[in-house]
């Protein structure tokens, strides 16, 4: 008999217990699998984003209040040549269909340089010259466009969140590849227009985002702008984009932060899990275990045996937790419940919590390990079970 | 006939090892379950009991939240005709208020802004219609006229720098120095994330026209609807509903969190279930001639089954009294939530005995689900093949 044929007719003897155990290590491992691919999520988001070299220039209260439309003309003025490559400004509409309760995030940009500081949605050149092109046009994300059931030529009418809530219709001229959030761009020059229609006054925007050249030239966005705009009657606060989102997910409690650190406490569960089982086993195996000795096996060897029985509950567990939702999640979209995001485990994601299930039958295994490989053989022999 | 109890108790006590790990894990996923309730009950109990039945809060028509509503003074004057509502010696009580959004930085945090609610409000009308619920805590009240604010109590312990005699900027064009000079509390409401400064001052530095809102009280519902009913109607045209209501439905993005505490629950449960099924199987095993022993002597099958499953639920009461004991950690801690004013509301958590009972009931739930099938096991052998087992 080889020593995995022993450990699997060992782990065999007790096909109820074995199943139950590594059912119950699968569970905790699961949440931890899909709990870790919520921070991969962000991390990635926010590496993306330094990547995109995008910065916020917002009114240094917050980025809700209102700036004038020609602070971007100052901007580019200020920037030295060839720093920022195109400034999109945005101006909050939170609209919504009226009568129906359901809300998504809208707002009103500058079509001709959003394709440019936005370029990682992928629009095509057909998308950018139809946005051009159409004045009420809308480029909305794939995610909404599904949510309400919209596709490109369809005509909506969104009733704005902010005072005067407007009421206008739009045309969906793009659902660009990149963008899969439930996000609702349109174009702000026809905002401006139905707002001064009924105020008599321009739109304000909210936030002008840059698209920087060069990390250099975010540095110097970062540090000069808030300066040159000091003691005006707009001061500026400028800031990376992930700084912008991380105001948000503090905001709102970080919540996929409270989850991870859930996720890892919970591994505590099955350790706990795979102890139990561990130490029931080694309590019914003394005997066999005192005779195994006395045979000539040496203590090292039973240790190992021990520790390697561990490993395989807790890595069976790991594999039944990581595999089926690793290979559902690549197959197709499982959206997040209250999210509307799709669960993405990246593959190091599966393997880590594949080394986390393995290391938690290791631990588990170590107190029963070590108390066989020290078992008094004549006074275990001597014992009743 | 019953077993005793004492008999369950020491054959838990026999097995210390797998009794105690089934109890530490029960205990952990109960504290969890806990923790997590606590997080989405809070979090709604501080926006419902911000609002008020009694209040009537005045928007204009098509506003979803104070934060994005504008009221003009003209139709302010208007309100002075509702039906129902409290008067005093000048006519009835009105707080018109002005709510405007500003930024602080979170303790131990300098590099990522929060968006803060600033109310310009009267602070004598204010309180009225928050029933005299505002207090001020420390310090004093602001005086009007002058670049002086309050702080509430959450957003005093939320944010660096906001304590008694401290400096913030507060404005759009050109922000203005203002000095906090108290600290208030309206009892545990959304109001005490907020700062508070005088109404015409707020609205001069965040330069607006008219007003946010406006809140007036009634002496009980049918009042509070025949006045919303009249602000509602062609008479005068704008929004109003009771607070109560307006907080109920402010969106909190709590889908989430509610979502997955609720997948995260049953998963944990179920392993800790198995977890359980595993001990009572091992203690089935392991007293297969006792069983046999105690049925030979009269012991019903019922009685063997119940005192099983007894056994289950005696690890299951220990672990979850552990747990909800350890989730008294999590209670008082601050965390924050964003509805759809865009200002963030601070709350603190806690364990209510709500929230105990219903974890001690998810781990009795735990503990009967774990031990059942053992138990039958058990009460189903034949006497003389239990008697017969070596």
């Amino acid at each position: 008999m080889t020593k995995a044929t022993v450990l699997l007719k060992n782990l065999g003897r007790n096909k109820l217990r074995t199943t139950l155990t590594v059912v119950a290590i699968a569970l905790p491992m699961l949440v931890f699998t899909v709990s870790r691919s919520f921070v991969d999520a962000i991390d990635e988001f926010f590496a993306e984003s330094d990547r995109n070299l995008r910065v916020a220039v917002h009114q240094k209260v917050t980025y809700t209040a209102p700036m004038p439309q020609r602070i971007k003309d100052e901007i580019l003025q200020l920037a030295p040549p060839g720093y920022v490559t195109a400034i999109c400004r945005t101006s909050w509409f939170g609209g919504h269909v009226e009568g129906k309760q359901a809300t998504f995030p809208s707002m009103g940009v500058d079509r001709d340089t959003f394709p440019v500081v936005y370029s990682e949605f992928r629009m095509s050149p057909e998308d950018v010259a139809a946005f051009q092109k159409e004045r009420r046009g809308a480029v909305i994300g794939s995610m909404l466009a599904n949510q309400q059931n919209w596709k490109v030529g369809d005509r909506v009418t969104l009733k704005g969140q902010l005072p005067p809530y407007p009421v206008i219709e739009f045309v969906i001229v793009a659902i660009p590849p990149g963008l899969d959030s439930p996000w609702f761009y349109f174009a702000l020059d026809y905002y401006d227009e139905k707002y001064r229609e009924a105020t008599g006054n321009p739109v304000s925007v909210n936030n002008f985002w840059l698209k920087c050249a060069s990390p250099e030239a975010r540095e110097w966005a970062l540090a000069e702008i808030d300066k040159h705009f000091a003691n005006t009657e707009y001061e500026t606060r400028t800031e990376m984009e992930s700084t912008f989102v991380e105001s948000f997910v503090k905001s709102q409690g970080d919540w996929v932060g409270m989850i991870w650190n859930i996720g890892r406490l919970i591994v505590l569960v099955a350790i706990a899990v795979a102890f139990n089982t561990m130490s029931m086993s080694f309590r019914e195996r003394t005997r066999e275990i005192a005779v195994l000795r006395a045979l000539g096996f040496s203590a090292g060897r039973i240790v190992r045996m021990v520790l390697a029985e561990g490993v395989v509950l807790g890595l069976l567990g790991g594999l039944i937790a990581v595999a089926p939702i690793y290979a559902l999640t690549t197959a197709q979209d499982v959206i997040v419940p209250g999210t509307g995001r799709p669960i993405k485990i990246a593959e190091t994601t599966a393997a880590g919590a594949l080394l986390v299930a393995l290391t938690c039958g290791f631990l588990a295994a170590l107190v029963p390990a070590v108390l066989a490989g020290r078992l008094k053989v004549a006074a275990a022999l001597r014992k009743v079970a | 006939m019953a077993l005793p109890l004492r008999y369950n108790v020491l054959s838990l006590a026999a097995r210390p090892t797998s009794s105690l790990s089934s109890i530490g894990l029960i205990a952990l996923v109960i504290a969890t379950f806990a923790y997590l309730q606590a997080v989405t009950d809070s979090a709604f109990n501080t926006m419902a009991a911000t609002g008020d039945p009694n209040t009537i809060l005045v928007l204009s028509q098509a506003a979803t939240s104070e934060s994005v509503s504008r009221l003009g003074k003209d139709e302010l004057n208007k309100l002075a005709m509702t039906p129902d509502v409290v008067h005093d010696g000048a006519g009835p009580i009105v707080s018109p208020e002005i709510v405007a959004i500003s930024s602080a930085f979170t303790k131990g945090d300098d590099r990522v802004a929060v968006n803060a609610a600033v109310r310009g409000v009267d602070f004598e009308a204010a309180s009225k219609v928050r029933h005299g619920r505002v207090r001020i805590v420390e310090g004093r009240a602001y005086q009007p006229g002058t670049y002086e604010v309050i702080v509430g109590q959450a957003a005093h312990r939320l944010y660096r720098g906001h304590n008694v005699g401290d400096q913030v900027q507060l404005g759009t064009r050109g922000p203005r120095l203002f000095t906090i000079v108290g600290v208030f509390t309206t009892d545990g409401t959304a109001a005490d994330s907020e700062l508070w400064a005088y109404v015409e001052t707020v609205r001069d530095v965040f330069a607006r026209t008219g007003y946010s809102s406006a809140r007036m009280i009634v002496p009980d519902e049918q009042a509070a609807r025949r006045a919303v009913d009249f602000i509602r109607s062609a008479a005068i045209g704008l929004g109003a509903s009771d607070e109560r209501t307006y907080f109920r439905e402010l969106n909190t993005n709590q889908a989430a969190t509610q979502y997955l505490s609720v997948a995260m629950i049953v998963i944990m449960g179920i392993a800790a279930a198995f977890a359980v099924a595993n001990t009572m199987y091992a203690a089935v095993a392991g007293r297969i001639r006792e069983i046999g022993m105690l049925r030979a002597v009269g012991f019903a099958r019922v009685s063997i089954l119940t005192a099983f499953v007894l056994e289950g639920l005696i690890l299951a009461a220990a672990g979850g009294a552990l747990g909800c004991a350890l989730s008294l950690v999590s209670h008082g801690l601050q965390r924050n939530v964003l509805p759809a004013t865009f200002t963030t509301v601070s709350y603190s958590l806690a364990i209510t005995p709500k929230i105990v009972g219903t974890s001690l009931a998810v781990a009795v739930a735990i503990g009967l689900l774990g031990s059942i099938l053992p138990a039958w096991r058990a009460a189903k052998m034949s006497v003389t093949a239990a008697l017969r087992e070596a």
